[in-house]
């Protein structure tokens, strides 16, 4: 997990026409495409809005120059987790159909329904897009330019300078789990090595994740005290300069918004007058 | 009036464990100061009560002749800047600018104000081209120039550093010294620094002194101080190379002055050696 970090913040440093966007209309547009999914109503129709928003993304994934395994291993690696969820949903009814139909029976009376089949499928595609935004969102804007956005967003001053702590000490923590790690392997201890006994693993590992944690509170305490000194108090916020957007950021920004606004309403239309 | 006095100050930390003893120290203005003693002598305890940030447990703090109170702490913390050991515990922010720019925040300055004060802040310790960078990407010198700067930003009249020279290389220990000797001389600001590089106080101090177990054994001008290796041994510390080695030539029946700083050292010998008259 830590060095997926770092490998997320490698692909964040590199250079296109997306990774120089404003974070803001990255934010805006991810945000958008999100919203927008989500407001379709539970029907067929989520395939075709979806397909159309994956176009969109992939798009966009090209113009970051980006290799599409990146974004496949990060689609993998959050998929699992949540695809057991959306799995479940099979086996149960839900108050967007009035009917359900079994498509297969299981013993303890458990059965399949046709609608929560289809249910489940609207419900990956929703998530399978809107994870893909976010992974585009997080792999073209370094962290601290995607705090820098939200808050000339309007994100709350408090809640700024609590992020811009928690991204700069991930990072610190995250070196300080690497180094602990490289003097665990010239020990050459491995936590996976059959050949030590594995209660001598575990005390070990425990003593590791124990060390991690009383370093971060001693080093909680010396942040708060370096804070203190510099005048640290009820209304301190972090410092974001004002910085306009570039005219082709807005038309940008416009046309993505037109069209993330449009396609799910023409497709809703378009169904209405089919019926 | 000194800008910072302290009288007879004692410590004792939770689970009496005595930090500080009847600690009298003083810093006039435009001085650099060196505080030198071996690990755990109680130079970085010393340092935390000249801004409030620890209470004495008897005796007095007094900054510019008054004691330091809940009303005007942030005033003090102002005046007084502390530049703790390790940059990583003082830089906090997502990027270099922002971390500079979180003391002049503090202090209820404008936006353009504070913008001012990070680019002079950036200029004055020399690192303008990190301004956007994020601190896990600088090297270990850099951080701390970005912590003193960070600090300077806030326009401290008296500057204090502990172990500033701590893990530096020494192109970045030569830089530190031309920068703190800039301090006094082009600002007029008060340095105090902690060290237990006896080598490099000569360079960057007129006054120091010297603690041991909570103590401050000896205080005095560089010669005074240098003059002492018994007391300086017992302590666990040195004499620097310097001192030591034109001591020696002066009892191998060399006709050498002393001299504690690499300039006057060169001086010095070369005069001894007929090179210059």
């Amino acid at each position: 997990m830590i060095e997926e970090l770092f490998q997320i913040e490698r692909d964040a440093y590199r250079d296109s026409v997306i990774h120089r966007l404003d974070a803001r209309v990255k934010i805006a547009i991810a945000f958008a495409a999100i919203i927008a999914l989500v407001a379709v109503p539970y029907s067929t129709m989520v395939y075709t809005v979806g397909a159309i928003f994956f176009l969109f993304f992939l798009v966009l994934w090209v113009c970051t120059r980006l290799s599409p395994v990146v974004y496949a291993k990060r689609l993998m690696t959050i998929v699992p987790l949540w695809g057991m969820v959306i799995f479940f949903q099979i086996f149960f009814k839900n108050k967007y159909y009035t009917e359900y139909h079994v498509f297969m029976s299981l013993p303890l009376g458990i059965s399949i329904y046709y609608e929560s089949i289809e249910f489940a499928f609207i419900l990956l595609a929703k998530f399978i897009i809107c994870i893909s935004f976010i992974i585009l969102l997080s792999s073209t804007t370094k962290m601290h330019e995607m705090l820098e956005g939200a808050a000339r967003m309007g994100l709350p001053a408090e809640f700024a300078l609590a992020l811009g702590m928690m991204i700069r000490y991930l990072f610190v923590f995250g070196y300080m789990f690497r180094k602990i790690n490289e003097t665990l392997k010239t020990k050459c201890f491995d936590v996976f090595d059959r050949q030590l006994p594995y209660r001598y693993r575990l005390r070990q590992l425990g003593y590791t994740i124990g060390t991690m944690f009383i370093r971060s509170y001693e080093q909680g305490e010396r942040v708060y005290t370096s804070m203190i000194c510099r005048g640290y108090g009820r209304e301190s916020y972090l410092f974001v300069e004002r910085k306009p957007l570039k005219v082709r950021e807005w038309a940008f920004l416009t046309l993505s918004l037109i069209f993330i606004i449009a396609v799910p309403i023409t497709i809703w239309l378009t169904a209405i007058r089919l019926f | 009036m000194h800008l910072i006095e302290t009288r007879e100050l004692c410590y004792v930390y939770p689970g009496k464990v005595a930090a500080l003893n009847n600690i009298n120290f003083i810093a006039p203005r435009n001085a650099r100061i060196a505080v030198i003693g071996s690990n755990g002598a109680g130079k970085s305890t010393l340092f935390k009560h000249f801004n409030g940030i620890f209470k004495p447990t008897s005796g007095s703090v007094l900054i510019r002749g008054e004691p330091i109170t809940k009303q005007n702490s942030k005033e003090i913390r102002k005046f007084v800047g502390i530049v703790f050991q390790n940059p990583d515990d003082q830089i906090f922010s997502p990027t270099v600018e922002q971390d500079i720019a979180f003391g002049p925040t503090n202090l209820g300055l404008d936006s353009q104000t504070i913008h001012h004060r990070v680019h002079e802040a950036l200029k004055v310790v020399g690192i303008e081209h990190l301004a956007s960078r994020v601190p896990h990407h600088l090297s270990g010198g850099e951080k701390k120039r970005v912590a003193i700067a960070g600090v300077i930003a806030m326009e401290p009249e008296v500057l204090v550093l502990d172990e500033p020279t701590a893990g530096l290389d020494p192109k970045g220990v030569a830089d530190l010294n031309t920068f703190i000797n800039s301090l006094a001389k082009k600002y007029g600001m008060t340095v105090i620094f902690s060290t237990h590089d006896v080598g490099l106080v000569p360079e960057i101090a007129d006054y120091i002194y010297v603690m041991d177990k909570g103590r401050v054994v000896a205080c005095g001008t560089v010669d005074e101080i240098f003059i002492q290796p018994d007391m300086l041994k017992s302590v666990r510390l040195d004499v620097p190379v310097i001192p030591k080695l034109l001591k020696s030539l002066k009892e191998n029946g060399i006709e050498v002055s002393m001299a504690y700083t690499y300039t006057d050292a060169e001086e010095s010998l070369l005069r001894a050696f007929g090179k210059r008259s």
